[in-house]
């Protein structure tokens, strides 16, 4: 009975396999080929390896109207700029030039009338499709056996607006949006230097999508770099949709809760850290840029810290660190406290906190984990709200898990107020990747907490900070430079000293020492 | 795969060695405990009465306004009382009446009874330290009467009568008229040979309009543990002027020229030493003091002339000196009690000496020279110089 049932759903297995095999042979045998010298058969190659693509277009025309010289435009529709294609590129073919040194029917005729360098002239066919398929305009002449490339690309995305993930109080309100080449563009806008490197990479087989790295080439430690690009080379998947792709291939620590890699929208943020001596990586398709080796401590540093004077800054830096410090161990505490050590907790609050507790059926551990839950409920439904609903919802889920959970009998006030602490401080993080990575120590302190007291709860505190130690970013101590205490980078994270008495230091990604921390 | 199950084994037993498994209890199941007090009964069993937290959920809405012509005044609390063999015993018979787990842990004082105190309270010592869980910086106090009514009494003030009982004594231990000693300076004076214990004490008294209130007055002084007497308030203060814990309070003089002055006292600290001078033992007590003009009738005017800053500074001690006499007389005379730990201060000072006398301080203490020097400066009149006729 189970072949019979392997049978019906190996039936269709196999019809896809016979698809999947016929197209594995079409790209084996096009990837071989050369454009050849006559027009009609690259047309017809054109139209079997882009067969039942109907967004592909192929323009025939003559050069200088003349009708012994035949010519095509191979391009996609909507991926290039129609105005320029009219006016530049159709007009200058079609229209006579008188006197030309070079006859219509040769390439350096076209080449040089369109201004296409020799390394954009190909061929090799696969090359071409490749060109096809990243929005270019592939020109096949009659008679000439290369075919000319023409990049006019214009995809439809995004305008460049404040990122909704990241929002500052004061500062630059840029954002990446998901096409590269603004992006890079974004960048070169920050860092008008020489030294501002970056260098291309294809990853991903069927989706081929453009990554680039970049980096300051005087600052950053080579190895790294060199690193960085062995570890992308390497990458072999099938697509790329967003940078966490490449994110679990390049970071150090796969298995590890804690991030290793940082992740921004924003370029201000970005061309800090290149200065900084990092590497930042680009994807093509997704606003979110890697930066390459990521400390524990920057997750909590803000490049808006340095957009307001030192003494707010610090203020708010130590508001963040305690923010963590609540958003970890508070649920576990609290739990801890109330269950095996009442005799710490002062007269006139026990007295409000057994008011509190007196209505509720079941332990203070099973009460803080249903509110826990309850509370990453909320959260996620809160993501995928459409806007119209999305006032009336949040009113509700505050009455219903505030108030009415109280009346009712299912939670004590004090635990609400716990749990919404909670909450808030993980938000008070500035890196979404720092505050998703926190709800698992907060998960296991609670259950320590309830389970076997402050003891266990201490001891869990122990382990973690003895994982975070044993971390590493790229060969560099991921909790550097507290753990391998490093004095003089050290009056960078407790407080943000003022710029004028920053003098040179060094630090251990970069090569030399410079003013910037 | 080893490694991993090895560290997995190593968490589990440490999960299971570790922890605070023994004290687990829910917050609303614990019987939080404000208020001890002992008694001995008449066949000699002991009663233990405890004032446990109660709260009661505020009913949202105007009910207690309705209740403030009634009777019966809102509290926290429950007091529930047992009788045994012995102190422990008396915790397992509680536990008839009280379905909840007796939790020290907010003891706010100890109420000793007359009876129990004046028949030893050496038991009640040993039953209250040797547990883990009471604090042994909490107050001891002796009642005159039983510790079940002090227990049982509630207060107009306070939901939790215990909080009353607490504010008085944090208030009182400036003022001097008690001596507050925890459980654990008590079992000290114990163990020394010579010093006699004294512990506060508690009252109910009656108010104006009937109601019982609290009255934390006066001393009892014990002759090892037990009890032997009382001491009122300014024998009791003038103990503490000696000990140097006056820190509040008020001083009033009468005289024919300057009427009747009243001081606001602001510190007080003392030194005392013991000299030996050819076989008789003298105890030097200094007594400073610092204070300021409180309210004064009569037709002097202090800042005219300084001369009479000095006479007034002169009448304040006179009548700290005769407060100080008046303890020293009531330990020396009334109860041959070495209250002040004089004996201590000697064996401190003159080691070699004290082995001789050790044995024989229970006749010398009586006859002991006292020398009272106290320096008392008066600092400012206030705002108004002259009486206002």
């Amino acid at each position: 009975m189970l072949k019979s049932i392997k049978k019906i759903f190996s039936l269709s297995e196999d019809k896809s396999k016979n698809q999947a095999i016929d197209h594995k042979n079409i790209e084996e045998e096009y990837k071989k080929m050369k454009v050849s010298n006559r027009l009609e058969e690259n047309r017809k190659n054109i139209d079997n390896i882009f067969d039942k693509c109907t967004d592909l277009i192929i323009r025939e025309f003559k050069i200088t109207s003349n009708a012994k010289f035949s010519a095509i435009l191979v391009y996609i529709d909507n991926m290039i700029e129609t105005t320029i294609f009219e006016e530049s590129i159709i007009t200058r073919l079609i229209n006579e030039k008188v006197e030309y040194p070079y006859p219509p029917n040769s390439k350096e005729y076209s080449q040089y009338i369109l201004g296409i360098g020799d390394n954009n002239i190909f061929k090799d066919l696969s090359k071409v499709v490749d060109s096809i398929l990243d929005g270019k305009v592939v020109l096949f002449v009659d008679g000439i056996d290369e075919a000319i490339i023409i990049d006019i690309n214009n995809p439809p995305g995004r305008d460049v607006e404040e990122p909704k993930s990241e929002t500052v109080l004061r500062g630059p309100r840029e954002g990446f949006t998901e096409s590269i080449g603004s992006n890079i563009t974004l960048l070169r806008k920050k860092i008008k230097s020489i030294n501002l490197k970056m260098e291309e990479f294809r990853i991903g087989r069927d989706t081929k999508t453009k990554v680039i790295i970049v980096y300051l080439s005087n600052i950053v430690n080579p190895k790294i770099v060199n690193e960085v690009k062995e570890r992308i080379n390497k990458i072999d998947i099938d697509s790329v949709l967003e940078s966490n792709y490449i994110k679990e291939y390049i970071g150090d620590e796969p298995t590890s809760n804690f991030p290793t890699v940082y992740s921004t929208e924003k370029p201000d943020v970005i061309a800090g850290k290149l200065l900084g001596g990092r590497v930042a990586i680009l994807t093509d398709g997704t606003p979110l840029v890697l930066t390459v080796p990521a400390l524990f401590i920057e997750f909590f540093l803000n490049n808006e810290d340095y957009y307001l004077k030192f003494i707010a800054a610090t203020f708010n830096r130590w508001i963040r660190y305690i923010a963590f410090a609540i958003s970890t161990s508070l649920p576990g505490f609290y739990v801890a406290i109330t269950t095996f050590h009442s005799e710490l907790i002062p007269t006139t609050l026990i007295v409000t906190l057994i008011k509190s507790r007196s209505g509720v059926p079941y332990p203070a551990l099973v009460e803080c984990f249903l509110m826990l839950v309850a509370y990453e409920l909320l959260r996620e439904a809160g993501i995928r709200m459409p806007r119209a609903l999305g006032q009336a919802i949040s009113v509700v889920g505050a009455l219903v898990l505030g108030q009415a959970a109280v009346e009712a009998g299912l939670a004590s006030t004090a635990m609400v107020i716990v749990i919404s602490l909670t909450a808030l401080s993980s938000f008070a993080l500035p890196s979404t990747d720092m505050s998703l990575a926190i709800t698992y120590p907060r998960i296991i302190f609670l259950v320590l907490g309830g389970t076997l007291g402050l003891v266990g709860l201490t001891c869990g505190m122990i382990i973690l900070f003895l994982r975070l130690t044993s971390l590493r970013s790229y060969g560099i101590p991921y909790l550097s430079p507290m753990a391998p205490m490093q004095r003089k980078n050290l009056s960078d994270i407790f407080i943000r000293g003022p710029l004028l008495t920053k003098f040179k230091k060094s630090w251990v990604i970069k090569r030399k020492n410079t003013t910037r921390g | 795969m080893k490694r991993f199950i090895s560290i997995f084994i190593l968490v589990m037993i440490t999960i299971f060695i570790t922890g605070c498994m023994g004290t687990k209890e829910e917050l609303d199941k614990l019987g939080v405990a404000v208020a001890i007090g002992y008694d001995i009964t008449s066949e000699g069993k002991y009663m233990l009465t405890a004032q446990i937290l109660n709260p009661q959920k505020d009913p949202s809405g105007g009910m207690m306004g309705k209740k403030a012509g009634s009777q019966q005044k809102a509290t926290d609390v429950v007091v529930f009382n047992a009788i045994g063999d012995s102190i422990s015993d008396c915790k397992g018979q509680l536990s008839t009446k009280l379905g909840k787990e007796l939790n020290y842990g907010h003891i706010d004082f100890v109420v000793v009874g007359k009876s129990l105190a004046e028949s030893g309270i050496a038991m009640v010592l040993d039953a209250v330290s040797r547990g883990y869980k009471m604090r042994p910086d909490i107050p001891l106090l002796v009642t005159k009467g039983n510790a079940f009514d002090i227990i049982r009494a509630t207060s107009v003030q306070e939901k939790v009568p215990a909080n009353e009982i607490s504010n008085l004594l944090r208030l009182q231990s400036g003022f001097g008229f008690t001596n507050i000693v925890s459980i654990l300076d008590f079992a000290n004076s114990l163990s020394s040979k010579t010093k006699s214990p004294v512990i506060g004490v508690v009252n109910l008294s009656k108010n104006t309009d009937a109601d019982e209130t609290f009255e934390v007055a006066g001393t009892a002084v014990f002759k090892k543990d037990k009890l032997i007497g009382f001491m009122d308030m300014k024998e009791t203060r003038g103990m503490q002027w000696i000990d140097g814990k006056v820190k509040f309070g008020y001083i009033t003089t009468l005289s024919r020229d300057e009427g009747k002055t009243t001081f606001e006292i602001i510190s007080s600290s003392s030194k005392i030493k013991p000299s030996i001078k050819t076989d008789s033992y003298t105890m030097l007590i200094n007594v400073k003091e610092e204070s300021n003009i409180g309210e004064m009738t009569g037709k002097l005017d202090p800042m005219k002339d300084p001369e009479i800053m000095n006479k007034l500074e002169i009448s304040q001690e006179n009548v700290i000196t005769n407060e100080i006499k008046l303890a020293v007389n009531v330990a020396q005379k009334k109860y041959y009690a070495d209250i002040f730990g004089f004996g201590e201060m000697i064996h401190r000072d003159y080691p070699k000496e004290w082995t001789n006398i050790e044995g024989q301080w229970k006749d010398i203490f009586p006859n002991l020279n006292i020398e009272i020097k106290v320096i008392s400066s008066l600092k400012r009149p206030g705002f108004i110089s002259k009486p206002i006729e």
